[in-house]
Formats: C-alpha cells, structure tokens, sequence
C-alpha cells in the first residue's frame, strides 16, 4: 500500500531533484525559460503597441485643456468661429467652459539658433509637428476651476508666464522639451516650419513640461496663440473643434446630459458632440479590425511558442526519466510525481511569464512606431511614442506564462507519470502518447470544416467595421487539419525518399528513420509545416498586394508631376495646398492641365468617410481610375439629384450602395442627394471614399485649399526641366515626377507591412529552434542506437550526417507541405480575411522567388541545424550516467 | 461800417478770451496715447452708457441686497472691467480673437444667512466671448451679461452665475435720477491732471429678478447701486489704495465715500465724501475735521492673502439736512468676503454691510470696498 507524501516532502524532494536538475543544466533552463518568454513577449508587445497606438488619438485633446467633458466637431472638420456665439447662448447659465482649438500640422525644416549665423541653419528634414492654436488669454479661465492645469500654466515654484507679451507675438510657440532637447533649442531661439506651402520663422517662446496631469507631452505637440495659430494656417475664422468643460464642482451626470443635450440640439446638423471617451473609441474602433489581425497574429506566434515548450517539457522529461523511475521506486505514487511537475512547469511558466512581460515591453517600444505609422498612414494621424506597462499587462503575462507552460506540459508530464520504474529506467525509444497524433482522418475533416466556414459572412462592429471571424476559424482548421495531415504523411514521404538514398550509410540511416516515424517526428514536422505555411502565405499576401498595388499606381499615376506640400502624408493628413499656389502652378509654362484632390472626412450614416473633391471634367481626358464599374451615361442620371459622384469599393463593402443608387450626404448647408455613377478600385484608405467634383466640396463644406495636385504637361515639354523649376520655385512643396512617386507609394506600403515581417520571421526562429529541440530530443531518447552507431566504428561526423538527414527529410516534408498550405492560406488572406476586412479586391500573385527562397534557405538551415544537433550530441555522455 | 467791424473784431477777441479761459490744463491724451476725461465734457446717453475704448480703463460696478420671498438675504456683485491693450503693440487684431481689449469679469454672492461667499471670475480678449457695445450698455462676457433693455426708463437686465453654485437673473430699474460726480464734471482721483474720470452712478436702482440656489428658484427683491467709471489713470503715483463705500440710508439718500491712501499712510487731499439728496443732488465733502472723518474699527485678516482689512469702519461726517455732524458705522454681514483675483491679478475685499448709527440702529446698507492692502494693486490701474 502506498502512502501520499506530505506537502513539504514534496516540496523536499523537488527542491532535491527539480531545481538541482534545472541549476545543473543552466543553459537547457535559459532557452526554456527563453522560449516562454518569447511566446508572451510576442503576445505582450503587441497588446501594448495597440494599446499606445490608440491612446495618441486622444493624447492632443488631453493635454491641452486638462480634462474635456466633450468635442464638437463639424460636419466637414471645417469649425466656423461664428457659431461659437450660438453656442454659448444656447448654454444659457450652465457652467459651461468652451476652448476652440485649431490644429495645425507643420513641418520642421531648420532649426535657426539666435547664435547662429543664417549661414549656419542647421538642417533637419522632416520633424513633424502638431501645432496647437490655443487661445492663450481665454484657456487662463480654466485655472480656477479645479480642472486639471493646463500645460501653459506655470506650476507652483515657476516664473508666471506674461500671457499678454505671448499674445502680442504672432511667432510666440511653446514646444516639448523632448523637441527642444533633440533640436538643441532653447527659448528665444528661432525655429523654421512649413504649413501647407508655406514656411513661417517662429520664435520659441517657451517650453512646455514634460506631463501634465500624468499624461505625457507627445514630443511634436507644439502650442501658439489661436489667432497667430490662424494666421499661421491661412483660416482666419475656422477652429478644428471646440473642447467643452463643466466647470461645476459637482459634476453629476445629470448635469453633463443637459450641457450634451442643448449642445446637440443647438447643432442643428452642424457639428457633432463626441464625449471624450467617445473620441478615443472613435479612433479604437476604425483600427478595431486591423489590431484584431495583429492581436491574432500574435496569438499564433503564442501558440508556436506553446509548442517548443511542450518540445522542450519533452526533452526534459528524456532527460530525467532515471530520476523519475527512482522516485516511483521510491514510492511515490504517479499523483505526486505530477504534482512535483506541475510546480516545475509553474516555475518555469512563471520565470518565462517574468521575462516575457520585460522582453514584450521593450519589443512593444519598437512595434509601437510601426503600427503607429501604419494606422497613420491608413487611417488617422496618431502621436503613439511609447508603450506603456501596466499591472494588467503584467498579470496576462504571468498568466500566459504559466498556463501555457501548464498546457504545453501535459503531453510529456502523462508519459513521465504514466510509465512504469521498470520501464522508465531502461534505455530505449519512448513514444510521446503514442495514438494521439495519428487522426489523419480527424485532418482532414478539420481541412473540410475549414472550406465550409470560409464561405462564412464576417462579424459586423457597430461602427460598420467588418471582423473576419470566420476567416481566422478557416485558416484555424486548414493549420490544424494540415498539420495532422502532414504528420500522417511522414512515413510514406520517408520510404520513398528512402529509396533513392538507401545506398549512402547516413542519407539511408537518417531518412530510413523517417519510414518509421516517432510522434517527436510528427511534432517538429507539423510545428515546422505551421510556421512555413504562415510564413508563406503572408508572402502571397503581401505579394498578391504589391502587384494589385503597383498596377493600380501605374494606372492611377499617369500624369507628368504631382504636387503636395512636404509634409503630406496620405488621405488622413492635414497639410494642404491654398488655391493661390494652385493657381501660380497652373500659370508655369509648359503646365497643360492641372489636376487637383481633396480629402475631406465626413460623417456617413455615423460613420466616417472620405468625401473627395476631384476635377470632374479631367476624368478620362486626364484623371485615369481602375474601374470596377465604369461610368453610367449622364442620361441615367435620376431627377432630383444634386449631382453625380464616383465611389471607392471599401465604401460600398462598408455601406452596402452600388452604382446607380442615390445617397444623401449631410453638412451644415444640409442635405445633398448624389448620385453614384461609377465605383473604382482605391487602396489608400480603409474607410471608403465618395468622389464629387471639388465645387461641391466649396459650396456645401466651404474648403477651398487641396491635399495635392497633379499636372500634366503639354506634348514635347522636358519634366525634368519642370520638376526643376518648380522645385526651385515652390521650395515648401513636394515636387515628384511620375516614377519618383511610384517608388514612394510602394516604399510607404512597404512599411506599412513591417510589423507582418516582423512576426514572420519570429515564426520562423520559433519553427526553426522547435525542429532542433525536436532532434535533440530524438537522439537523446535513443542513445542506445548511437552507442550501437559508435561501437560499429561510424565517426562522429558520420553520425552527424546521420542526423543532418533526418533532419533535413522532416525540413522537406514540412516545406513542402507548408507551401502547399501557405497557396490555401494565401488565397483565404486574399480573398476572403482582406475583403472582409477592407473591402479591396486583389490579384492573387504567388511571389515564386520569394517562396522558393524561403523554401531553400529552411531546407539548409534544417540540414544546418539537425547536423549540428548530430554533432554535438553525438559525443554526449549516456544518459544513464546523470 | 466801422462800428460792424469793430463789432467782429471785439467778438473774434471776445472768443479768444473766453476759450482761453475755458481752456484746462488736462491733456487730451495720455503719454500712451489714451483719451483723459475732460472737464465740462457734456456725455451723451444712452451712448456713454456703453464703451469708451479710447480711454484705457473702464468698469461697470454693480452691488446690492436682495431678499428672496421667503426671507433669505444676499449681497451680490458683478464687475465688468475693460482694459485696453498697449496703443501700437496690439498682436493679430481679429474679430473673433482680438487683443485691443481685455475683459475682466468678477462676479459675486454673499449668501447672508448661510455666511457663504461665491466669487467667479473671467479674463478674455474682445471677441466672440467678450464684447462691450459702443452705442449702449450692452456687455456680455462668456455666460454672463448686462444689457440696457430699455433706454427712455434705463432699465438693466444682468445675468450670471457662479459655477454651480447660483444663477442669478435680475431686472433693476432706476429709480433716482443719475448722477455724474465731480465739479467740472471729472472725478479726480490726484493731483496728476490726467488722474481722473468720468464717474456716472445710479445711485439707487429698484431690484427683482430669481435666483437658482441649493436646488431651489427663489424670487428675489432689493436695491442696487451702479457705477461706470472711465478713466485712463485711476491712481496717482503715490497712490497705494483705497476705502470706498456705497450707502443707501433709509431715509431715501446716499451716500458715497472713498479714501485715497498715500504710500504714507495718509489720506489723500482727493478723498472724498458725496451726498446725494432724494433729489439726487450731491454736496461734496473733503477729508479732515471740516469734512468727513473715516476711521478702522476693526479688521479681518485673509488667510489666503494675508492682507488685513479693516472691515468695520465708522465715518463721520455733517449731515448737510441738519447741519450736524453724523456718525455711521459699517459692519460686514460675513467676514469673509475677500475675492482673490486669480486672473487679474488683483486680490481685495468688497462686501455687503449693514450701516448702523451711532446707537447702533440700523440706519441702511452698504457696500464697502478696501483695496491695496496686499501689492497686488499696484501698477494694476495706473
């Protein structure tokens, strides 16, 4: 009869055995604890950069004015002062503070220190800042109110700052000292920016502080006086939004639903009142889908990192099988041998969660700018600068740690506990759980569910943003179902390749090995085939958008030379041309057809959409588009209508409306009927576009100025000559002739991929890393066959090749198969997750030589790695002998 | 003939003369560049009711009592003050964010019963949130406002709030004519000839209007006293402060007193003392043993600022209906009623008083006014 240890027996015994184990082969725990550590790194990083990047939306709004109770944002994002009166009038006596706030983007060229000879600028291209006009006298009423300072209140101990010599100084500026310490300025220096076209010298008239409230003060975040702010941007009577503060010192609900409701029903279809909250929601929700495909993303490299720790568990458990055969000799019962691994799996998880949540937060610090520039090129400028950790972050960490170590120890802990002292001390091959790898059937009927729920709709978001959910359960099951699939298919791959290698002593050990395949085997192949098919498809992906992409900038960008100020960086930017300067480059000699855009955000159906001002009359002529649905007749075009327009396919994937319907659009002049007259293809942003001739855009939302222009030359004109000229003449504007643009649209898609390379090649290590754990864990299990191979004279080189081919058989399956898989994961990225999440149609395009590649150079690092296991195992001491 | 010209030439020396003697030795303009108030300037209503902003200084100065329907008692003040930017040096002038003129707003409520004091305060540039008409009292300064409704019985409407706290709506109507201190017709504040200002009072205006306070609306009655002050030097240099009060004594006068304290310590020779008959005329008095006496009975001490105000005062002065001397005393009706100007830089206690005679009766009400008594004042109104 056996008798249960006590508690702190067992605590003994594993403190004696366990962490002596773990301490004596330090580095074998370093790349255990390593290997956790990377999958909650992985999932961590991204967690916080999504998180960082979403916060920037609001980060501006925060800082200025301390704590906003609401927005007010106009249809257009085009503010007039004059309604500013109406709306303190309808606030009657409530108490209500109201702070407009114009935005203006700018472009940091030089630097001009007072000691500095002109001679000596310092040139520093392309700074960008976020300039704030703030009225400077106004936002002081705000210091009474108990609401959080202001960032241009001096703090208790600093010199009062002279707002009325501020406001006397249309270059007054006040920047982040983080700006200032990078460009060495100090106050009283002067500092060079452009706006839209134009370039402005400003005088640094202070530095703000480094936080404010706790919340940091982005490093582009600039203030000015709102009229110098105004004059800056050429709008004399346009604020961006108007921040609104209950300055009650009992700031009930009931209170601000009052404020909300008078400001809502004074708008009249005017402007908007966002609550604050609601403002960062608004920004979290448009990239709700795109951080999802991250957060996914960064779960399966989870997983794959679950998987070289159920590897790695294994090879432990090989390691220690004497250990355990003496403590069951001793008496302990199989349920306290799993105990004393349990708390060896919550060690390791706990360890690996530890350095996960500081390796996730460094990691994150660099995701952070990549995401951060994705979502601002696609969606809206946000000011993400750095992630932070929080004790949430920590505890999902540790969880993750944990439980994955948990999870990923299971396999291996049933052989360790299950297998009788008798057995476990003799030398010779142990199968892994031996059935449980062999549903080949079970493959594929997940392979089978998979194409079933790939004809699934998406999920729909509230704000209109379609989630692939069914897409992610496809590509779930086909990596699954594959994966058994592929493990089912080792042994008759290894007998046919046997046969051709039978003859040469390692090839025909090595892959002989494969005829018979162990359950080690089917893991590393399967993890392997994972990791290839991921990393593939993501190719085909990229691959299938880069030629969609470039065919649609070859057919989108024929005209001669496009111009946008230097600071433009997409739909969402805010750096605009004035019509002045349109109309002096439309005067150039040589300047045949001047063609202009405008992006304008607005409000549809309460979700936002580009409407686009675009010169009607150049379409075909000039303006060249990919149709999807080319023009219908002018004769079609319904009675009643204001006009016609063209729509982008995300918009109809977003709303649903086809070519021929007629949609209404709102703005404070009221409601326009339009007319949707033909539907083209349109990759530059993600939230739908309306095309309408750029006099709608003057007449109903009173926007005069332009994102960018394109010219085009009259016949036997030189370009280069032109791009000269006007390069010379128009200093403060990006001048780029046809394939200089073309080379810049991909450089910017390209990095908008970044953070995809990133996790592909982290799928890859992960893969890589597991096929070699796997082969040292085959050899280690079967150190009798090696002692054999030594006694009957092979050399350690040979026994090294042995393993190199065993090796390198598994790494062809798996790349074959990975390929194989990466063709219906690529088609399901391309055709169904990308659709469903964007709207786009894409061309599906296999990049062969990045495949074949990809393909070549893991077939020689598995040759690579598995010789170098051979190699170094090979010389091993037995088992028996720890 | 001869005599038609010698007629002509004895007018044109006749005119010479007289304009020569009409002539003061006050200057048009100040070394800024602002209008100073000249004497036996005739002002035009209602347009000298609005703003003046060629002058440098300017302040609408409403006080009162009130009595809600129930009994409750309030003091209330609301100060609109318009300083005018630096001639020459006026920034981006726009007309929605200007810089010629600052508006600094102060606004008041003493809840008697309660003892609490609420005090607010706003500084904006002239544009779309602050504005003052040139034409009429018309002035509005974020949510709150004064406005002449009504020119032929200058009838005023205010309305404020102090955050949370309290909403006040009032309606005053005059009921004593106006009146426009000085002599000549400028109220001298020292002996430096552009020191002065056009001082126009309603002495006494008819109050109604309700309140928001506590959750509750109240109807509120009472009287008030208004003073528009134009000036573009209020202080002499050697100027440090001042005691100023507004009486409304039970028998239908008032009476206004200030004291201009020197930097010794001294009253100045321009303090004064005004009464204002039931007909609203007005006999003036001087400081000293032949005019008026004030003297500091008791002090409160800010814990804020530190300042020390003597906020119990005693004046006396000779009644001019019976030609005997009077002594009045002034007693807060709560202590603390100090308004500590965050914005405009300028701290000074201003509260309702309730005015008793020398056997303690009372006798009516007052606001009374001590500035400069931190340096927070100085420089602020030169």
């Amino acid at each position: 009869m056996e008798r249960p240890a006590s508690p702190q027996a067992l605590l003994g015994v594993w403190l004696k055995t366990s962490l002596r184990h773990w301490l004596r082969h330090k580095l074998q725990s370093a790349i255990l604890i390593a290997i956790i550590a990377l999958g909650v790194a992985s999932f961590l990083s991204i967690r916080m950069a999504n998180r960082a990047a979403v916060k920037g939306f609001s980060g501006f709004t925060e800082t200025v004015t301390g704590q906003v109770d609401f927005t007010l944002e106009a249809q257009g994002g085009r503010f007039p002062v004059s309604w500013l009166s109406g709306i303190r009038k309808s606030l009657q006596q409530n108490p209500v503070e109201l702070a407009p706030v114009l935005e203006v983007p700018a472009l940091v060229e030089t630097s001009v220190s007072k000691q500095k000879r002109s001679s000596d600028l310092l040139q520093i291209p392309g700074e960008s800042l976020r300039i704030l006009g703030v009225d400077i006298i106004g936002i002081q009423n705000f210091n009474n109110q108990n609401i959080s300072a202001s960032l241009l209140f001096s703090e208790e101990g600093e010199e009062e700052r002279d707002i009325f010599s501020i406001a006397r100084d249309p270059k007054a500026l006040f920047i982040s000292p983080r700006l200032a310490e990078k460009l060495g300025l100090a106050v009283g220096d002067e500092i060079e920016v452009i706006v839209d076209d134009q370039r402005f010298i400003l005088t640094v008239r202070g530095i703000l502080p480094t936080s404010r409230s706790g919340v940091e003060v982005p490093e582009n975040l600039a203030i000015m006086d709102l009229p110098a702010a105004m004059a800056l941007a050429g709008r004399p009577d346009v604020v961006s939004r108007v921040e609104v503060i209950v300055e009650a010192e009992e700031r009930s609900e009931a209170l601000r639903e009052t404020i909300r409701r008078s400001l809502s029903e004074h708008a009249a279809g005017r402007w908007r009142v966002l609550q604050a909250e609601q403002q960062e929601e608004a920004g979290a929700a448009m990239t709700s889908a795109f951080r999802l495909n991250l957060t996914i993303l960064s779960l399966i490299s989870l997983l794959v990192g679950l998987y070289l720790i159920c590897q790695s568990i294994d090879a432990a458990v090989i390691q220690r099988r004497k250990e355990i055969g003496i403590l069951r000799a001793l008496g302990l019962i199989p349920k306290e041998i799993k105990k004393l691994w349990l708390l060896d799996l919550t060690a390791l998880g706990a360890l690996g969660g530890f350095f996960g949540i500081f390796i996730g937060w460094a990691s994150s610090q660099i995701v952070v700018v990549a995401i951060a520039r994705t979502v601002s090129a696609l969606y809206t400028e946000t000011t993400a600068e750095s992630a932070q950790l929080n004790s949430i972050d920590c505890l999902i960490g540790m969880g993750l740690g944990v439980l994955g170590s948990l999870v990923a120890g299971t396999m291996p802990l049933s052989v360790a506990t299950r297998t009788s002292p008798a057995k476990i001390i003799a030398s010779g091959r142990q199968e892994l759980n031996g059935v449980r790898y062999r549903y080949q059937w079970l493959g594929g009927l997940l392979l089978l569910l998979g194409c079933l729920s790939s004809l699934a709709k998406p999920v729909i978001f509230s704000n209109g943003q379609a989630f692939p959910v069914f897409g992610y359960i496809t590509a779930l099951c086909w990596l699954l179902g594959g994966a058994l699939t592929v493990a089912g298919l080792i042994s008759p791959l290894g007998k046919v390749l046997h046969r051709g290698v039978s003859k040469h002593l390692a090839a025909g050990l090595g892959i002989g090995k494969l005829r018979l395949p162990g359950n080690r085997h089917r893991l590393a192949v399967s993890g392997l085939f994972v990791a290839i098919g991921m990393a593939a498809s993501m190719s085909i992906l990229i691959g299938s958008f880069e030629t969609t992409i470039t065919h649609w900038l070859k057919t989108r960008f024929q005209a001669d030379i496009y111009v946008a100020s230097r600071a433009f960086s997409g739909a969402s930017s805010q750096y605009f041309i004035r019509s002045t300067t349109i109309a002096q480059l439309a005067e150039e000699p040589g300047i045949d057809a001047v063609s202009t855009q405008r992006y304008l955000p607005i409000q549809f159906q309460d979700k936002q959409v580009y409407l686009v001002g675009i010169l009607t009359e150049l379409i075909e002529d000039y303006e060249k588009f990919l149709w999807i649905d080319p023009l219908l007749s002018l004769s079609d075009m319904p009675d009643g209508v204001e006009s016609w327009a063209i729509i982008n396919e995300t918009y109809r994937y977003r709303f649903g409306y086809q070519t021929g319907d007629v949609v209404n659009l709102e703005s404070s002049k009221g409601r326009h009927p339009i007319w949707i007259r033909g539907m083209k293809a349109d990759y530059g942003n993600d939230r739908g576009a309306i095309l309408v001739d750029q006099k709608y855009l003057e007449s109903w939302y009173e926007v005069y100025d332009f994102s960018n222009t394109t010219l085009y030359l009259s016949v036997g004109v030189d370009v280069d000559a032109v791009v000269e000229d006007l390069k010379e003449r128009f200093p403060e504007l990006a001048i780029r002739e046809q394939g200089a643009l073309l080379k810049n649209a991909l450089q910017v898609f390209k990095e908008t991929f970044v953070v995809t390379y990133a996790l592909k090649v982290l799928g890859l290590f992960v893969a890589v890393l597991g096929l070699a754990l796997a082969l040292l864990n085959i050899l280690r299990e079967d150190v009798s066959s090696l002692h054999t191979l030594r006694a009957l004279g092979v050399t350690r080189a040979e026994r090294a090749g042995i393993t190199a081919f065993e090796g390198t058989g598994m790494t062809l399956i798996a790349t074959l198969g990975g390929i194989l898989l990466s063709f219906a994961l690529g088609w399901l990225l391309v055709f169904v997750i990308n659709r469903q999440s964007f709207g786009w149609t894409l061309q599906y395009a296999v990049p062969w030589g990045d495949i074949l590649s990809l393909g070549i150079l893991l077939v020689a690092l598995g040759a690579l790695v598995s010789w170098l296991v051979g190699w170094l195992a090979g010389d091993e001491k037995p088992m028996q002998e720890e | 003939m001869m005599n038609r010209r010698r007629f002509y030439l004895f007018l044109l020396v006749f005119s010479i003369v007289i304009s020569e003697c009409l002539r003061s030795d006050v200057p048009e303009f100040t070394q800024e560049g602002f209008r100073v108030p000249q004497p036996h300037q005739a002002l035009k209503f209602p347009m000298d009711h609005g703003s003046h902003p060629d002058f440098k200084i300017e302040w609408w100065y409403l006080t009162g009592h009130l009595q809600s329907d129930l009994g409750r008692e309030f003091g209330f003040q609301v100060t609109f003050f318009r300083f005018a930017g630096t001639k020459g040096e006026r920034g981006l002038e726009s007309p929605s964010f200007g810089y010629s003129q600052i508006y600094s707003t102060q606004v008041a409520l003493t809840d008697i019963g309660a003892g609490n004091f609420y005090f607010d305060e706003r500084l904006d540039r002239n544009g779309w949130d602050a504005y003052a008409s040139e034409d009429s009292l018309d002035l509005r300064h974020g949510p709150w406002s004064m406005k002449m409704s009504d020119e032929p019985s200058e009838s005023i409407d205010v309305k404020f709030h102090i955050r949370d706290k309290a909403a006040i709506n009032l309606q005053l109507r005059p009921t004593k004519p106006r009146v426009i201190f000085g002599p000549d017709g400028t109220s001298r504040k020292g002996p430096d000839p552009t020191a002065r200002s056009y001082y126009i009072t309603f002495t006494r205006l008819a109050v109604s209007g309700s309140i928001e306070i506590d959750g509750e609306i109240l109807n509120l009655a009472g009287e008030a006293w208004m003073d528009h002050e134009i000036s573009s030097q209020q202080l002499s240099e050697n100027l440090e402060g001042w005691d100023w009060t507004a009486i409304q004594l039970g028998d239908g006068r008032e009476i206004k007193a200030y004291l201009l304290r020197q930097a010794d310590g001294t009253p100045s020779e321009f303090s004064q003392l005004i009464w204002i008959d039931e007909a609203g005329n007005t006999i003036y008095q001087d400081y000293g043993e032949s005019g008026f006496l004030w003297s500091k009975e008791s002090f409160w001490k800010s814990p804020v600022t530190g300042a020390n105000y003597p906020t119990t005062v005693t004046i006396e002065a000779v009644d001019p209906k019976t030609g005997l001397w009077r002594q009045i005393t002034l007693s807060p009706t709560v202590a603390e009623q100090e308004l500590t100007g965050d914005l405009n830089g300028t701290n000074y206690w201003e509260g309702a008083c309730r005015v008793t005679n020398k056997a303690g009766e009372w006798i009516g009400r007052a606001y009374l006014e001590l500035a400069g008594y931190d340096d927070s004042l100085s420089g602020a109104l030169r």
